[in-house]
């Protein structure tokens, strides 16, 4: 009983085991699976990544000047990493910071990319066909 | 678990066939609670005909086995739930997802009755 | 005249019987998850249960085999169930891995650190299932008391792995990460820590007069009638059945360390919650003995073939025995997967145990028996 009496006066002065978070920032760990960041520059557009991607949050859009767009989405995405260890030239990365919630100024209908990136990809595809029966033929 | 040499693309379980006229007497014959583990009912639909399976455990030896039957589609499939009490869940299930009629089971016990009939079922289709 | 009508109905009633139906669930406050019980009752005893588990099937078996490709398969079970996430990716990588034929060569390092994926898993499924059952008793204290202490164990699994819930650090050919030496010993510190609040658990359990008279008798599974229906997991070994299937199958080291089988013999609602305390033990003590046996070295190995073979694999979930068949094919998705859930097994005995209890005492006893609908329903 006086143990118990003892406990509960201790425990007003005890710190809340709980996360007091507005007041103290949330760090999240060094390795945490957070965003994924994409690298122009190193970027080749092999298509391994959207290959491998279980969910299929990555698609990349060849566009009819044969320009190309690395997409994600990150309402999509697993966080598991599997197209930062692919990458063979090292152009993803993955930070340990949440990804930014969706609002109306980065939220994208994902579905009509999907469709979308696919269309291209016939059009891409019938384009090389082309090329090559051109080359062939002269 | 036993590593048994690989036959017919089959790695580490062994396997018993018979035919659904004798499935009871075969697993009447296998299953004793004390020395073997039921595992599970499984069935498989290769587009033509179905098969069903049926998972125990020889606890002794570690050695799991499976004993499968080659039926129709539509054939009437015997339940084997008086002899292996536990079976009747898994069976009602895979008669949902397969659109099997095995003896005793009950509709919509696994799936909605607004959801897809059959969806592991290939050849033959229930649809609608 | 009235109430001699009034009484002669009430015998004919009496005579034939009539129950009360009383629904439990889909959704309850006892449940957490979404199963349906239907309870005929006479006065508080249960005497007629019928229950129906169609709500959450999501096709995961026919979407292994339409529309992910094998290396993909250990992330999509992953998401079978969020508590046990570790204890599906490791028997489907397993498995794959043996339809391939090169389960042999899965370095020593990647097996012992699926170990410490699986029994971090084990000690946070345990100290949820615990802390809920002495909510549904009615002791918040010690609910809040044992999740305090879980946070620990999520922490923990953050930092090693890169998330609290969904570890995915199995992939088929080994595992993604690998522990470095500083957070070895991050955790070789918190698992005194951990252990200690298995110690506070086990007093609990134990000593509180609350919960052990709450518990002690309810719902009992005799050995004979564990067998009879084929239960698994804690569920079994508090009846006295020796199965764990960390022995009876070999993807691990468990062997090699020296597993002992945590067995109870009274097979009551308090023995399937104390085999769970005790087995925290087991595992704080394999996840050391995995760190001391293997060094940092070699964690996968590259996978060039597709899964031709037939193969199963068995791993002791949290719940008990979780049982995968693969049939390849040579192509880059198998013919069929076959995954058979812990829960599943242990549906069938509830009918037979829920007979004859009073009806307040059913919440208890199905906590007890850990029931998890989403991985029933996959």
């Amino acid at each position: 009983m006086l143990k118990m009496f003892l406990t509960s006066v201790l425990n007003l002065f005890r710190k809340p085991a709980t996360h007091l978070y507005p007041f103290e920032p949330y760090e999240p760990f060094e390795d945490y699976r957070g965003r994924i960041v994409w690298n122009e520059e190193k970027c080749t557009f092999c298509m391994r990544c959207e290959m491998v991607c279980p969910p299929g949050a990555i698609k990349i859009m060849i566009m009819e000047d044969d320009t190309k767009r690395w997409l994600w989405n990150p309402a999509q995405c697993i966080y598991c990493g599997e197209c930062v260890r692919n990458c063979p030239f090292g152009a993803l990365t993955q930070e340990n910071q949440y990804s930014p919630p969706l609002d109306k100024s980065n939220k994208r209908d994902w579905s009509e990319i999907e469709r979308e990136a696919e269309r291209l990809k016939l059009l891409w595809r019938e384009r090389l066909r082309k090329k090559s029966q051109a080359k062939k033929s002269s | 678990m036993k590593e048994l040499p690989p036959e017919k693309g089959i790695r580490n379980f062994s396997v018993i066939e018979t035919t659904l006229e004798k499935i009871r007497e075969k697993i009447r014959e296998i299953y004793d609670p004390r020395k073997v583990h039921y595992i599970g009912v499984d069935a498989y639909d290769d587009g033509n005909k179905m098969e069903i399976r049926y998972w125990f455990l020889k606890k002794e030896s570690n050695v799991v086995l499976l004993v499968k039957a080659p039926f129709d589609y539509g054939e009437k499939v015997p339940s084997i739930s008086d002899i292996v009490k536990p079976a009747f869940v898994q069976e009602w299930e895979i008669a949902d997802l397969f659109g099997i009629n095995i003896e005793g089971r009950v509709e919509n016990f696994f799936l909605t009755p607004e959801s897809p009939r059959a969806p592991l079922r290939r050849g033959d289709k229930l649809g609608k | 005249m009235a109430s001699e009508s009034k009484n002669k109905t009430r015998e004919i009633q009496i005579k034939e019987k009539v129950y009360t139906t009383i629904p439990f669930g889909s959704q309850h406050v006892a449940l957490p998850e979404p199963i349906k019980f239907i309870f005929d009752t006479e006065n508080e005893i249960v005497k007629e249960i019928k229950f129906d588990i169609a709500y959450v099937h999501r096709g995961i078996e026919k979407a292994l085999t339409t529309m992910f490709d094998f290396r993909k398969a250990p992330y999509v079970v992953g998401r079978v169930c969020g508590i046990c996430s570790a204890a599906h990716t490791i028997p489907c990588a397993v498995v794959m891995e043996r339809a391939i034929g090169i389960d042999r060569e899965i370095p020593d390092r990647a097996k012992a650190i699926r170990m410490i994926a699986l029994e971090i898993n084990r000690l946070q499924s345990h100290f949820l299932i615990n802390g809920h059952l002495a909510e549904v008793c009615g002791y918040e204290n010690v609910f809040m008391h044992i999740w305090r202490d879980r946070e620990m164990i999520m922490d923990l699994a953050d930092m090693l792995f890169g998330n609290r819930v969904q570890y995915d650090v199995v992939c088929v050919g080994g595992v993604n990460r690998d522990i470095p030496k500083d957070k070895e010993r991050v955790l070789l510190d918190k698992l005194n820590e951990i252990e200690k609040s298995v110690e506070f658990m086990e007093k609990i359990f134990t000593k509180d007069r609350t919960l052990v008279s709450r518990l002690k008798g309810l719902g009992v599974v005799s050995k004979e009638m564990a067998l009879e229906y084929g239960i698994v997991g804690p569920m079994a070994r508090a009846s006295g059945v020796k199965t764990d299937c960390r022995v009876e199958d070999d993807w691990g080291l468990y062997k090699d360390l020296g597993f002992e089988m945590v067995t109870m013999e009274e097979g009551d609602s308090l023995a399937r919650c104390l085999v769970r305390v005790r087995e925290c033990y087991e595992s704080i003590r394999i996840i050391r003995e995995a760190i001391k046996s293997t060094e940092e070295g070699e964690i996968s190995i590259k996978v060039t073939a597709n899964p031709k073979y037939e193969a199963v694999c068995r791993n002791e979930a949290p719940r008990g025995e979780l049982f995968y068949y693969v049939k390849g094919t040579g192509g880059i998705m198998p013919d069929r997967v076959r995954i058979r859930t812990p829960t599943l097994a242990n549906i069938p005995i509830l009918p037979e145990v829920m007979k004859d209890v009073s009806y307040n005492d059913i919440p208890p006893l199905l906590m007890s028996f850990d029931p998890c609908i989403a991985c029933t329903g996959r």
